[in-house]
């Protein structure tokens, strides 16, 4: 499997070409219930309309996703595998 | 259907046979400025000493019955009144020139009957001049957004809601051809350059069955045509844009020409103080211009051809070089705009009969594209992107108008566009495969008439039926539209009105609410798009007092609309994006319901208007607001606009105006909650946030919105050349009120973002507004050049400087390339 990523930093000395470093990686998997998946999804049309931002493009008011009845909340699940430390300059 | 109004028809011609029995005559023409040659817009014919009377259409033209041996009286605001001298004893065409009144502002016109227009806002160059605003030149959306009915969403914004519509419901005529893109300064000024207008009237509702294709509202601009009596000319200069118009006769005989053009003051600026500060790393650039041209030719006084040009764009650019040996540089550009050909002949083929026949060709793009290279020792990559969503438009139209009996007009025609949208189509230097780009053809055909039929003097009943066709690749639709427009006389100067149209919609804007760019994408109806289609039910109340002194109209409306398409929820943007017809929100409902009322002061020392409305408006998605009904996101329940202009003497004349509205509607937090973070923090642990829990969509309105605008402006004398010259001087928002843009919850009041779950202090969650628009003094300045035969010589001095001159504008033109 191949990913691609760019985490870390870049630094030019003099003019030189750039250096990139780049940072330690811990991958993690999750398997989640179909709640998990709706909240997440809907988290980011939430933080989308939390802040309007003047000339750029804005949306409104959107609420988190909720699955209590009689309330506000999540109830959902997952489980997770996580990977040991991965250097990529190895 | 049509057989219906056939019989309709004739049943109308049966009930007022009697009155045509008198020996008719129909007398025809146009009425024109003496002095320029413009045509004058709803110019008053009336059949001497009797109430029997029309208006001039939109081209200057009229026909009218009488009875052998009348005279006309033709009377038109602000210009001296005409008699027929002669005595009329047979079909005649006739083209009335008036001379402008200098004197008679003080004086009462005496016009014996005027014929009252209902849903429909007028505003001329005269009026727009009278109202002050904020760049100190007049503003053609901006002075008809205080008309009743007619709102927009932002502060400063000349996107146009009419009777709780979209912005893109309104069809915006120019010259009766059809422009996309209407807006600079991502909304905060109309593309209309205020030099070039003659007239505009906007229809909020009763469509006459020529026009079609938009929901909500026709904005019909008509272009002037050039003084015809020398060259004149006019320059202007503002805190926004300069600009110029150019207009005289040409050397064939009776054509004028008119050129105006605009540009932004603000772009070289910006680039170079861009450039001084960040480092000299990187230049901005922002700016417009638009260029509008028109020649008009008369080879007799029955045709009259026209040929129209305009182009205008608006552009972002951003330049960015890193170190200076790095080799890297990055260019981000983006253009936005229209461009309009037309040609058009208006014919008067018979004194029954009358013809206009255009051909069109209209484009709109939005072209985005960003350039990568980096050349140095080490390495070289290029990459280039490249995203263009465009519109264009090949239209035919054909409009005739038969004078068929003395109280009988028809008015029929044809329209055919050829429309090719492609709203997606993008490039990536670096893709192995280009995505193909997706572009659907669409034909829209549209085949008209209208019958107006006069009863009972001078009550009048306009029955209308609109065919329209349309097809694309894979869908193809028939929508039929029956227009209905009742006047009733009841008394002299007053009329009533009640009025029921049907129109269709076979294209959506995707519309990016607040940005400045990537702003409009026009999405053509399809299967999964379905048109949109909209009933209104108008009735109204037009009355006069003191010969014409005084107008006020009421019309009440209520308006239902379906099928709407919008952005899902969450996306604001379509670019590059394959599967873009995932991210449009379709099947909506609104309805809208309100009073319209306006009071006009039209003649003596001085003049303005009153304009009042109160609207609910509300909308309905099957995804949104989980399919709940909401309030409309720009509803305004009471819109209050004063205008006042005085002219204190031949000079000098003060303007006022001052806007009072409920605020817009926003969603309120009713409470907040702690969640787990999806991610875990540096301790590689989940952490709790504090989020808002939102009670119903649009359920609070923000704090009122008020505003005062004072404007003085003094007309005089070069000293040089004694041409005509305006200073003005302008305050927007006087008192300084704070007015909100919109409303947002943080925790931190110096105005930055503040997220609890980013850590720090903990702060509590307050209300803030955003206001932009504090009190903006301006002043701006015209000069009005008059190329009199005795100046020759001193064209000749002139010549000189000509060609640098010339190649200074060019360069300051094409600056972005």
């Amino acid at each position: 499997m191949t990913i691609n990523y760019f985490t870390g930093s870049a630094s030019s000395m003099n003019g030189e070409p750039m250096h990139t470093d780049l940072y330690p990686v811990i991958l993690e998997l999750r398997s989640v219930s179909q709640n998990y998946y709706r909240f997440v999804k809907q988290k980011y049309l939430y933080e989308l309309g939390r802040y309007p931002e003047f000339m750029a493009a804005s949306t409104t008011a959107f609420p988190l996703y909720s699955n209590i009845n009689g309330g506000y909340g999540i109830f959902a699940g997952y489980s997770l595998v996580k990977s040991d430390t991965i250097y990529p300059g190895n | 259907m049509r057989t219906h109004i056939i019989k309709l028809t004739l049943i109308f011609i049966i009930l007022t046979s009697p009155l045509i029995a008198q020996q008719q005559i129909r007398i025809s023409g146009s009425v024109k400025d003496k002095l320029s040659g413009e045509n004058l817009i709803g110019a008053n014919i009336v059949e001497q000493g009797t109430i029997h009377g029309i208006s001039s259409d939109y081209n200057g033209y009229f026909s009218i019955a009488v009875n052998a041996g009348s005279s006309l009286q033709i009377s038109y605001l602000g210009y001296k009144n005409y008699l027929t001298a002669f005595d009329l004893k047979k079909d005649t065409i006739i083209n009335v020139f008036l001379s402008p009144d200098t004197e008679q502002l003080d004086e009462v016109i005496v016009s014996a009957s005027r014929t009252p227009r209902f849903n429909i806002a007028t505003i001329n160059y005269q009026q727009m001049t009278q109202i002050p605003s904020i760049g100190g030149k007049p503003d053609v959306i901006k002075s008809l957004q205080l008309m009743p009915g007619i709102s927009y969403q932002n502060e400063g914004s000349s996107l146009m809601l009419v009777r709780g519509g979209d912005p893109g419901q309104n069809l915006y005529l120019f010259d009766n051809v059809p422009l996309i893109y209407v807006n600079h300064l991502g909304g905060f000024m109309s593309v209309f350059n205020p030099d070039i207008i003659n007239n505009i009237d906007v229809y909020k509702g009763g469509f006459p069955a020529r026009y079609g294709g938009k929901l909500s509202s026709v904005v019909d601009i008509t272009q002037r045509e050039g003084n015809n009596s020398g060259l004149k000319g006019s320059l202007g200069i503002g805190i926004t844009d300069a600009s110029f118009t150019l207009e005289g006769p040409l050397k064939i005989e009776n054509s004028t020409f008119i050129i105006t053009g605009r540009k932004t003051m603000i772009d070289p600026l910006m680039a170079f103080a861009s450039s001084l500060s960040g480092g000299s790393n990187y230049i901005v650039s922002y700016g417009f211009h638009d260029i509008n041209g028109k020649f008009t030719w008369k080879p007799d006084n029955k045709n009259s051809f026209s040929l129209n040009v305009y182009q205008g764009d608006d552009y972002l650019n951003y330049w960015s070089r890193s170190g200076t040996n790095s080799g890297e540089k990055y260019r981000l550009s983006n253009v936005w705009g229209n461009w309009l050909v037309s040609a058009r002949l208006n014919s008067i083929v018979s004194p029954k009969l009358y013809a206009s026949n255009k051909i069109s060709f209209t484009r709109y793009r939005l072209k985005e594209s960003m350039k990568y290279t980096l050349t140095n020792a080490a390495d070289t990559s290029k990459l280039r992107i490249r995203y263009i969503s465009a519109v264009q438009d090949l239209s035919y139209r054909s409009d005739w108008k038969y004078n068929a009996l003395k109280n009988w007009t028809m008015d029929f025609g044809l329209h055919t566009s050829l429309l090719r949208f492609s709203p997606n189509d993008s490039y990536i230097s670096t893709r192995t495969t280009q995505q193909t780009s997706d572009i659907s053809n669409s034909l829209e055909t549209a085949l008209y008439t209208d019958n107006k039929i006069t009863f009972l003097r001078n009550s009048t009943a306009t029955l209308g039926l609109r065919f329209v066709n349309y097809i694309t690749n894979d869908y193809m639709r028939f929508s039929l539209e029956p227009r209905i427009n009742i006047n009733l006389s009841v008394a002299k100067n007053h009329v009533l009105n009640a009025s029921y149209m049907r129109v269709s919609q076979f294209s959506h804007l995707a519309f990016t609410t607040g940005s400045i760019m990537n702003n409009e994408v026009w999405i053509p109806a399809g299967k999964k798009v379905p048109a949109a289609k909209s009933d209104q039910y108008t009735f109204g109340w037009n009355g006069d007092y003191r010969n014409d002194m005084f107008s006020s109209e009421i019309n009440l409306y209520y308006k239902n609309m379906s099928d709407l398409s919008t952005f899902r929820e969450g996306y604001t943007n379509l670019m590059g994006d394959e599967t873009w017809a995932t991210k449009i929100e379709s099947g909506g409902k609104g309805e809208s319901v309100g009073a319209e009322f306006l009071v006009r002061k039209n003649s003596g020392k001085w003049t303005g208007f009153v304009s009042y409305s109160r609207t609910r408006t509300t909308r309905q998605y099957p995804n949104i607001n989980n399919g709940v009904k909401y309030i409309f996101d720009y509803n305004r329940p009471n819109s209050l606009s004063l205008n006042i202009s005085y002219k204190l003497n031949e000079k000098l004349s003060f303007n006022l105006l001052w806007v009072y509205q409920t605020g817009l509607p926003f969603t309120p937090a009713i409470g907040r909650y702690y969640v787990p973070s999806l991610e875990n923090n540096f301790e590689g642990n989940s952490y709790y946030y504090e989020a808002l829990i939102y009670g119903e969509r649009n359920s609070s309105e923000m704090r009122d919105y008020h505003r005062l605008d004072i404007g003085l402006s003094y007309s005089t004398l070069t000293k040089k050349r004694k041409n005509k010259a305006i200073w003005n001087f302008s305050v927007y928002n006087v008192y300084n009120r704070h007015n909100p843009v919109y409303y947002y919850y943080n925790s931190n009041n110096t105005g930055e973002i503040f997220l609890s779950e980013w850590g720090g202090e903990y702060a509590p969650l307050s209300l803030y507004q955003l206001s932009l628009f504090p009190i903006i003094p301006t002043l701006s300045y015209k000069v009005f050049f008059d190329f009199k035969p005795h100046e020759i010589k001193s064209v000749s001095t002139r010549e000189k400087d000509r060609v640098p001159f010339k190649q200074k504008f060019g360069n300051w033109i094409n600056q972005n390339n």
